[in-house]
């Protein structure tokens, strides 16, 4: 077991260095009281690609997440992650509510918005349009693409 | 039929400037059947590997229409396969295998069409050579002459016009060389193959149209014999 | 191109690959053979050789074989510790580290942990996501065996509800895992602590009788008793987690005030899209951290997937070197049946041909030797699952799959490719020189 401990402390995140702000594209954005922040993907000339956010519900009622879509993919869907016989694997959810006050990660390991049938490849740095649907509307998140190899947004546990 | 050998200003060198074996002129009509003595290490084996192509050499070696050194390496192999049958002193057989397959090796080689009919060549040569009910025994379980007779259906199993056998008789007791001699003897003349055959046996020198006398490389006697 | 590949079903996709990978095999096999019949040549020289032979394919199988059998075993760990987590849905527990809180809830490896308190898990139970939010109270043990308070929800879900014997209805009962040396009837005395450590004398007039034994779950969980985590409390002195008129109880609601604490809750929530919304509401600096198992497993695996990387490549080097020795033994060899090669050149044999016979002959050998590597590889994993599992108690199989057959196919491919060398070699032999050998 302590060849396990020792392999995974390797794979701990490491903090995150960079810490100078990119003001160019919003890091939150909000409707009707939902709020999303520091959106990230990886790096990656895939066909599919993660997104990550940060919500929260700051309105007074509930919302419901229904899928998501974007200019540079031919399809976006909400998805949670399992492990099926060993293999990550994620899986479809047709939708997810989010209550009144309450937060959601979107996060490696638990939820993410996939984005499948890129039309372009995913550098370092980019950023790009992604809109989520909710029954309240669509709510535009500005995804910043980390490496590929990144476990959080660089912004992370800063509040905006 | 056998095919005629023209040989002029034949030297093969053996390195370091030596010569193994000189011959200025040598002719044998087709169907002959020649004896070569001399000698241990006088160049007679050198003559015969010579024959075959297997050695390089300077002068004129002609098979009929062939000259056999013009030709590359694997043409020469080619030309080999369809005109040249060997035997060795030691038989060269394959002992993991039954006296059919050891006599119808060389259809391994040979195109798909053609395989049937060396196979049935080679156990009509082994039937005329007495071994036809053997064809299916490993050839490990043969005696030296049973297993000279299917080295020599190996030989003629591609119809070769030209035999050349090197020490055929000397792994045999007496009584099977001279069978076997005869056997050789009946064969080649009978399809007109053109044999020569290096030996020091006089049973089966005797018995060949002439014999060739070879010392220290070079051609010393030529003689017809009596048969 | 690359559409038409992902448009593929998985099983498709294998063949194709496995294909590709034998394909360089395959044509250079057409090539060198195209024409000619060379086997009854090759099984003479395997025959004639046959010791050395034998040598040789054992050599080859045992090393493709090891190769096989330890990435067959990684993926069967992998599945099998994946397994052991499947019933674990969502962990909360005190923040901390995610691995160690893993290991003691789902593979019962003992650690000392933050207790909850009674408001934080009446937070978690009463929360409308919530079906199932059960508490695991460890840290007693009996003999090798670790003691582990919880509902008997939990326990009816671990054991797929298959009890022999009854769930227990009161706090001197407790339920045996299927692979502790007590029988139904039998009574025992926790000890607090594990091991060495254990203080035997601490809970010594505890007394807890088995009612039942749970049926194989293939996981650590096989060698812990259960019992009501009520009688966990009460065996340290503590309240029951019920208030007093109400002290018989067994099992949930508990009441916040009477909770003395537990180190980790298991939640379960009706849909899967709950689960995520718990682990979100409830990771909080500071008071609790929740997490999924399988996610901290993935991350494991995917450390474990550049080792087997690592693995492939070692074992690959190995075989390679192996198949290199044994086509240095083939050349060796071929010194010794110059003579048939001489002979088959003097018979006019084109060079062509003398080559698909030695050829024919190391990629019998290879071929062989990889066959019976499968067969091994089969054999070791099966071997190595048992240890581990015995060693573990997480059921552990390593069934060979398409990973390993695509390896040996490249293996296959690569050596066949190799034995072109030896017989280039042979080739280049004086003919005469071989015939007066």
């Amino acid at each position: 077991m302590r060849t396990l401990l020792l392999a995974f402390a390797l794979a701990l995140p490491l903090p995150a260095l960079a810490e100078t702000h990119d003001h160019d594209a919003p890091h939150l954005t909000e409707i009707a009281g939902l709020r999303a922040l520091h959106a990230w993907t990886r790096a990656s000339s895939g066909r599919e690609a993660l997104v990550f956010v940060e919500l929260e519900n700051t309105g007074g009622g509930s919302v419901l997440l229904t899928g998501a879509e974007s200019g540079i993919a031919s399809d976006g869907a909400l998805v949670g992650f399992v492990l099926k016989d060993g293999q990550p694997a994620w899986e479809t959810l047709a939708s997810v509510p989010l209550a009144a006050g309450r937060a959601l990660h979107l996060e490696p390991g638990a939820l993410a918005i996939r984005l499948s049938g890129l039309s372009r490849a995913l550098t370092e740095g980019d950023h790009f349009e992604l809109h989520l649907e909710t029954d309240h509307g669509a709510l535009a998140l500005h995804v910043e693409v980390a490496a590929a190899d990144a476990r959080q947004h660089s912004h992370a546990g800063h509040s905006h | 039929m056998g095919l005629p050998l023209t040989i002029s200003e034949l030297v093969v060198p053996g390195g370091k400037g030596r010569v193994l074996l000189s011959l200025p002129k040598l002719e044998l009509p087709a169907g002959a059947l020649v004896g070569v003595r001399g000698p241990s290490g006088a160049g007679k084996s050198t003559l015969l590997y010579a024959l075959a192509g297997l050695l390089e050499a300077e002068g004129s070696i002609r098979w009929g229409e062939t000259e056999l050194l013009r030709l590359g390496a694997e043409r020469r192999t080619r030309f080999r396969a369809d005109n040249i049958g060997m035997i060795f002193q030691d038989f060269l057989l394959f002992e993991e295998l039954d006296a059919g397959a050891n006599a119808a090796l060389t259809a391994l080689f040979r195109p798909r069409r053609e395989r049937a009919a060396m196979r049935l060549r080679a156990s009509k040569r082994l039937s005329a050579l007495g071994l036809g009910d053997h064809a299916g025994r490993h050839v490990s379980s043969f005696s030296g002459g049973e297993r000279q007779r299917v080295a020599i259906a190996r030989a003629m199993a591609a119809e070769a016009p030209v035999l050349l056998a090197d020490e055929p008789t000397a792994s045999l007791d007496r009584a099977s060389a001279d069978r076997l001699i005869d056997d050789l003897v009946h064969l080649a003349r009978d399809s007109g193959t053109t044999l020569i055959a290096v030996s020091h046996d006089r049973h089966l020198t005797d018995r060949m149209d002439r014999v060739l006398t070879i010392t220290d490389g070079a051609l010393l006697g030529d003689e017809a014999t009596a048969a | 191109m690359s559409d038409l590949w992902y448009s593929l079903p998985a099983l498709a996709q294998d063949i194709a690959l496995t294909f590709a990978l034998l394909l360089p095999a395959l044509l250079v096999g057409a090539l060198v053979l195209r024409g000619f019949a060379p086997w009854p040549l090759t099984r003479a020289i395997l025959w004639r050789f046959r010791g050395a032979s034998v040598m040789f394919v054992l050599l080859i199988a045992i090393s493709v074989g090891m190769g096989i059998g330890l990435l067959a075993q990684e993926r069967g760990l992998r599945r099998g510790t994946a397994q052991a987590a499947d019933k674990f849905d969502l962990v909360v527990s005190a923040p901390g580290s995610e691995l160690s809180v893993m290991l003691a809830a789902v593979f019962l490896q003992p650690t000392d942990m933050p207790l909850l308190d009674g408001a934080t898990y009446d937070e978690i139970a009463s929360h409308e996501n919530v079906s199932v939010a059960a508490p695991l109270a460890f840290g007693d043990s009996y003999g090798d065996a670790p003691v582990i308070g919880t509902t008997a929800e939990f326990a009816r879900d671990l054991a797929d509800d298959r009890i022999e014997g009854r769930m227990w209805q009161a706090s001197d009962e407790a339920l045996a895992g299927a692979l502790v040396p007590l029988g139904v009837g039998e009574s025992f005395t926790p000890a607090h602590g594990h091991g060495d450590a254990a203080e035997g004398d601490a809970h010594g007039d505890a007394h807890l009788q088995i009612v039942g034994r749970m049926a194989p779950t293939g996981t650590p969980w096989d060698r812990a008793i259960l019992l009501p985590v009520e009688a966990v409390w009460e065996v340290h002195g503590l309240a029951n987690g019920h208030a007093p008129e109400r002290a018989g109880q067994i099992g949930p609601p508990f009441d916040p005030d009477y909770f003395p604490g537990t180190p980790a809750v298991v939640v379960r929530a009706e849909a899967l899209w709950a689960n995520y919304a718990l682990r979100s509401e409830f990771t909080r600096d500071r008071e609790t951290m929740a997490f999924f198992p399988g996610a901290v497993l993935a991350g494991l695996y995917a450390v474990l997937g550049d080792i087997r990387q690592v693995m492939s490549l070692m074992a690959l080097v190995t075989q390679g070197l192996v198949a290199a020795s044994v086509l240095l033994g083939l050349f060796i060899l071929s010194r010794l049946f110059r003579r048939q090669i001489a002979l088959l050149r003097a018979l006019g044999a084109p060079a062509r041909f003398v080559f698909a016979v030695v050829w024919s002959f190391g990629a019998a050998l290879l071929v062989a030797g990889a066959g019976l590597g499968l067969l091994t590889g089969v054999a070791a994993a099966s071997v190595l699952s048992r240890v581990v599992t015995a060693r573990t108690d997480i059921l552990v199989t390593a069934p060979i799959g398409w990973s390993e057959i695509h390896f040996l196919a490249g293996f296959v491919s690569l050596t066949l490719l190799l034995s072109l060398l030896p017989a280039a070699v042979v080739l280049r032999q004086q003919v005469v020189d071989g015939l007066r050998a």
